[in-house]
C-alpha cells in the first residue's frame, strides 16, 4: 500500500520548511507512477465498468461446416503427415479446412477449446468400425499441425447423429503466442463419415 | 468514493490557519490511504495486466491417456483400476467461496467378452463427484455400440478450502424390461455384474473455479 503521511502544522507556530516539505514529499512518493496498489483501493470498490472489455474472458467461435467422404465406402484423402496406414483429412474435404484462430494467449492465460460436431458415420461393416476423430493445433494455421493426443474420440454408430466434444486447458507460460485449432478424422477404415454443424469454440481466461 | 471537498477554505489576504491546512490534507490522505474506488477510475481503463493472475478464475485439467480397464466383477463405482490407472480427478483449493464448473469427456470400447440376452443388457455409467456429492452423471450407456463416448457437465457451489473432484464409472447387467413408464432406466433393475468388459480410452476432466 502506498501511504501518504501528513505532517500536521501547529497553530501559533511558524511552520518549518522541513515540516511543510515532508507532507509534500509524502504526496509525491505516494502518487508516483506504479506506487498505488490494491490496498489503496476500497474493498469491493471496483466494478465491471472499470475494466476494459475482454479483460477477464475472451471467447471465439469457429465456423460450421459440412464434409462428406468423396468415395462411398472408400478411403479418405491420405495424408502422409499422420503416418503410413492412417487416413486423415481436414474438414471440408481438405480443400478449405475449417479452423479456429488465431487465438492469442499471454503468459498465464488458460485456453480452453471445445469442439462439438454432429457426426453421421456409414460403415460397410455390420455394427460399424470405429471412426477416430481428433483435435489438432498449429501455430500458424497452415503448417505443423499436430494432434492433441488426449483429445480424441471414437464412434461405431451407423447412421446416427452423434455429438463430439473435446476439452483441453492449456496453461500458457511462455509469453504471447498464437494458436489455431481444427478437427480432423484420424481414421475411419471401413466407411464414410459425414460431419454436420461443427462448432469450434475457444475460450481464453486471462485472470 | 472519489468526491472529497476541502473541509476548510482559506480567505484571500489572511494568514492561513494551520488547522485549515491540516484538515484539508488529512481529508485527501484519508481518501488515498485505502478508500479509492471505482469512482476514482475512469470506465474501461483497467485490463488484465492490472489484475493479479487467477484473481477471478482458475482452470485445472486432468488428462488421462492410459487405458482404464473397468472391472466387471463388481457393480460398485470405480475410480481406480487394477493397474492403478484413474478415470480422472482434480484437487482444488479455492481461496474464497466459489462456483465450480466441471466438464468431462471420454471414450470407451467394449471388448465383447460376453453378451446378455434380451431383456438383459450390459451398461456403463459415468459420474463426476465433488467431495462425494454427485455433480453430474451419464445414466446407463449400452454396449450395443462397441465404441462410444460421454460428455458430462455440471456446476456446484463450494466453500473456500480443499476439495476433490473425481470421475468414476461402474458397469452392470440390467433387466431392461423393468423400464419405468417415464422411459428412464430403473437402477434397481440391476441384476448383477456386467457380462461384457469395457475399456476407457482418452479422457479429459476440465475444472473451472469462478471466484467472481
Amino acid at each position: 500500500m502506498s501511504t501518504v503521511t501528513i505532517h500536521e502544522e501547529v497553530p501559533g507556530v511558524a511552520t518549518s520548511a522541513a515540516s511543510f516539505n515532508s507532507t509534500l514529499t509524502s504526496w509525491n512518493n505516494g502518487t508516483a507512477a506504479g506506487a498505488i496498489d490494491q490496498d489503496n483501493v476500497l474493498e469491493e470498490g471496483l466494478s465491471r465498468k472499470n475494466f476494459a472489455n475482454n479483460t477477464v474472458e475472451v471467447n471465439r467461435v469457429g465456423a460450421g461446416f459440412f464434409y462428406e467422404s468423396p468415395t462411398p465406402g472408400g478411403a479418405f484423402l491420405p495424408s502422409a503427415a499422420y503416418g503410413a496406414g492412417v487416413n486423415a483429412v481436414a474438414m471440408n474435404g481438405g480443400v478449405d479446412p475449417v479452423i479456429i484462430g488465431p487465438i492469442t494467449v499471454n503468459t498465464g492465460d488458460d485456453l480452453t477449446i471445445r469442439c462439438v460436431a454432429v457426426v453421421t458415420s456409414t460403415t460397410t461393416v455390420a455394427g460399424g468400425t470405429h471412426t477416430k476423430m481428433a483435435l489438432q493445433w498449429s501455430h500458424d494455421g497452415a503448417t505443423g499441425w499436430s494432434t492433441v493426443t488426449h483429445s480424441r474420440g471414437y464412434l461405431s454408430v451407423d447412421n446416427v447423429a452423434m455429438r463430439l466434444q473435446y476439452s483441453v486447458a492449456m496453461p500458457h507460460t511462455a509469453g504471447a503466442g498464437t494458436f489455431y485449432y481444427r478437427l480432423v478424422v484420424e481414421d475411419s477404415p471401413d466407411g464414410n463419415v459425414t460431419i454436420r454443424n461443427c462448432v469450434l469454440f475457444a475460450n481464453t481466461l486471462a485472470v | 468514493m472519489a468526491l472529497r471537498y476541502r473541509v476548510e477554505r482559506a480567505q484571500e489576504g489572511m494568514v492561513i490557519e494551520p488547522l485549515v491546512w491540516n484538515a484539508n490534507m488529512n481529508e485527501l490522505a484519508g481518501e488515498f490511504n485505502g478508500s479509492l474506488s471505482g469512482d476514482n477510475i475512469p470506465a474501461t481503463v483497467l485490463s488484465s495486466s492490472q489484475v493479479a493472475a487467477r484473481a477471478f478464475t482458475k482452470t485445472s485439467t486432468n488428462i488421462q491417456s492410459s487405458s482404464f480397464t473397468v472391472s466387471s466383477s463388481t457393480i460398485d463405482w470405480q475410480d481406480t483400476d487394477a493397474s492403478a490407472v484413474v478415470v480422472g480427478g482434480v484437487s482444488i483449493n479455492p481461496p474464497t467461496d466459489c462456483t465450480v464448473d466441471v466438464e468431462f469427456y471420454g471414450s470407451h470400447q467394449w471388448t465383447s467378452t460376453g453378451t446378455s440376452t434380451a431383456p438383459f443388457g450390459n451398461y456403463i455409467f459415468y459420474q463426476v463427484i465433488i467431495d462425494g456429492t454427485v455433480v453430474c452423471e451419464s445414466g446407463p450407456i449400452t454396449d450395443t455400440d462397441t465404441w462410444n463416448q460421454v460428455n458430462l457437465a455440471g456446476t456446484m457451489a463450494v466453500q473456500a478450502g480443499p476439495h476433490t473432484i473425481t470421475v468414476r464409472v461402474k458397469v452392470a447387467e440390467i433387466n431392461t424390461s423393468f423400464l419405468p413408464s417415464d422411459g428412464g432406466y430403473n437402477l434397481f433393475a440391476t441384476v448383477g455384474p456386467c457380462l461384457n468388459t469395457a475399456t476407457l480410452k482418452e479422457r479429459v476432466l476440465l475444472v473451472l473455479e469462478r471466484y467472481r
